[in-house]
């Protein structure tokens, strides 16, 4: 009887023991000192990435809010007319065309997949830089005024290219399935999509068998602006010289 | 035999209890402080600070534009001289000005004493040739031509047969933005010599081309003004597209 009691206390006394351990070591872990240099310090990494996730959202915001100022004088400065008026629909012309700003219009929408493995060869099912390629430089063929890739804006010096199990375009990795997205006339872009032994037809061939979905007219597609500023203009630290026409 | 029943049973107990702390600490401090979480945390603290410097430029931008477009409002040649400045930059950048720099200049031509390979000649010129931009663009490059037509954002570089079609080489049938072109094919790149020159090296494309009868030579000019792009003339994007915004 005696012992039965002493093994509850002891039981009791234990659990409580092992609590508080357990406990302390938290505590002292998620103040930023780990008790062993060689732990992670969560609290620590943690606090620094909201410190860092505020601070953009706020260059955001006052981006977004410069951005609405920016819109309003030009659209006052188009207004006016002139050579101001001028200049500024030039100006939004190079943006649209260097892929600096962000753009809207109709046009369509397809996404491209891995396929399904049915044999040996496994690269063959897998989406390669040059299926993307082509089927980027089809849709500018057919007459797109822009093109992403998911979040990727393509422009003049864009590349797509295979590293490792992704697709780099444009410096940004990239995974299947890709959302191609391209703003121009929806109908002719959507046919030269839908053509008999197009570019969409060959990729899904037997021999490839990727997963594509059929091509989808949008009255609006938001296509973001090219994400890092447009290569500079500079080759080993000197300026390239430019002329305006 | 007793007793070690009792301190086995007291240590599991003890193990137990450390468990259950750790595990109930754990959901009530925070939701996310496995090794594990502070990876995923570390990446996306990684990523944040990487966006931080392009939020900075872009914001430096706007307010570069927004101060243009002030002047403008209160003077109009101060803020017209603003304004032109950006407009060089963007239209540099969009490939609406001619370009000079350093670089190389490919040309690609048939040449009937390299080795025929039958099976591999017939090949579409245009993906042959958009390999090649590719590459070069994967190694820095400012901007490109092909037969003196300058490549911007819209261009597209096509065989007009289709992509099924037997093509042989130096069919005529590539056209570049629009623009029919026929070999040899002259492709001038500007940017990083050494960068573009390794890319092509690395990737053994004169190789790829010699098996298609086709010579593939580069010529390096490192100077400030070696080669020479012009500006883009054709068709600006403008009737299905705007500006968000705008």
């Amino acid at each position: 009887m005696r012992l039965t009691k002493n093994i509850v206390a002891w039981t009791i006394v234990s659990a409580v023991v092992g609590i508080m351990m357990s406990v302390q070591y938290h505590d002292v872990l998620l103040g930023g000192a780990a008790i062993w240099s060689s732990l992670p310090d969560v609290a620590g990494v943690h606090a620094r990435l909201e410190a860092v996730t505020d601070y953009n959202t706020s260059l955001s915001h006052e981006i977004s809010h410069m951005d609405s100022l920016i819109v309003r004088l030009q659209n006052n400065a188009l207004r006016k007319g002139g050579s101001v008026a001028e200049m500024q629909r030039q100006i939004n012309a190079a943006k649209v065309l260097s892929g600096s700003a962000k753009v809207i219009g109709e046009g369509v929408t397809v996404t491209i997949s891995d396929g399904q493995i049915r044999g040996a060869n496994l690269q063959q099912f897998l989406t390669h830089d040059w299926d993307l390629r082509s089927v980027v430089n089809e849709l500018f063929a057919a007459g797109a005024q822009a093109v992403a890739v998911n979040q990727a804006r393509i422009t003049a010096t864009t590349a797509i290219f295979c590293v490792g199990p992704v697709v780099n375009v444009g410096g940004q990795r990239l995974g299947s399935p890709f959302v191609v997205q391209a703003i121009g006339n929806p109908s002719v872009l959507f046919a030269a999509l839908s053509l008999p032994g197009g570019v969409l037809n060959v990729l899904k061939e037997v021999n490839r068998g990727l997963d594509i979905s059929t091509p989808i007219m949008k009255r609006r597609l938001v296509l973001p602006a090219y994400e890092t500023p447009i290569t500079p203009m500079t080759v080993g630290g000197n300026a390239l010289s430019a002329t305006t026409k | 035999m007793k007793r070690r029943q009792v301190i086995t049973g007291l240590a599991v107990t003890l193990v137990l209890g450390l468990m259950l702390g750790l595990e109930t600490h754990i959901d009530h401090t925070t939701s996310s402080n496995s090794m594990g979480s502070y990876l995923a945390q570390s990446q996306a603290l990684t990523t944040a600070m990487q966006l931080s410097p392009k939020l900075q430029r872009r914001l430096a931008q706007d307010e570069k534009q927004l101060q243009a477009l002030q002047a403008t409002a209160s003077n109009v040649s101060h803020g017209l001289a603003m304004m032109r400045q950006e407009l060089v930059s963007l239209q540099k950048s969009a490939g609406l000005t001619s370009l000079q720099g350093p670089g190389l200049v490919i040309t690609i031509n048939y040449d009937p004493n390299l080795p025929v390979i039958p099976s591999l000649r017939y090949v579409d010129e245009a993906q042959q040739l958009q390999m090649v931009i590719n590459l070069l663009a994967a190694s820095g490059a400012k901007g490109f031509a092909i037969n003196g037509q300058r490549l911007v954002t819209t261009t597209a570089i096509r065989s007009v047969n289709g992509l099924s079609a037997p093509a042989g080489p130096f069919s005529g049938t590539v056209q570049v933005g629009g623009v029919p072109i026929q070999a040899p094919y002259t492709i001038r790149v500007v940017g990083p010599v050494q960068s573009l020159n390794n890319m092509l090296q690395v990737e053994a494309i004169a190789q790829q081309f010699a098996i298609l009868d086709q010579s593939f030579i580069v010529h390096a000019y490192r100077q400030y003004n070696g080669v020479s792009l012009p500006a883009y003339d054709g068709a600006l994007p403008f009737s299905y597209i705007t500006e968000v915004g705008a």
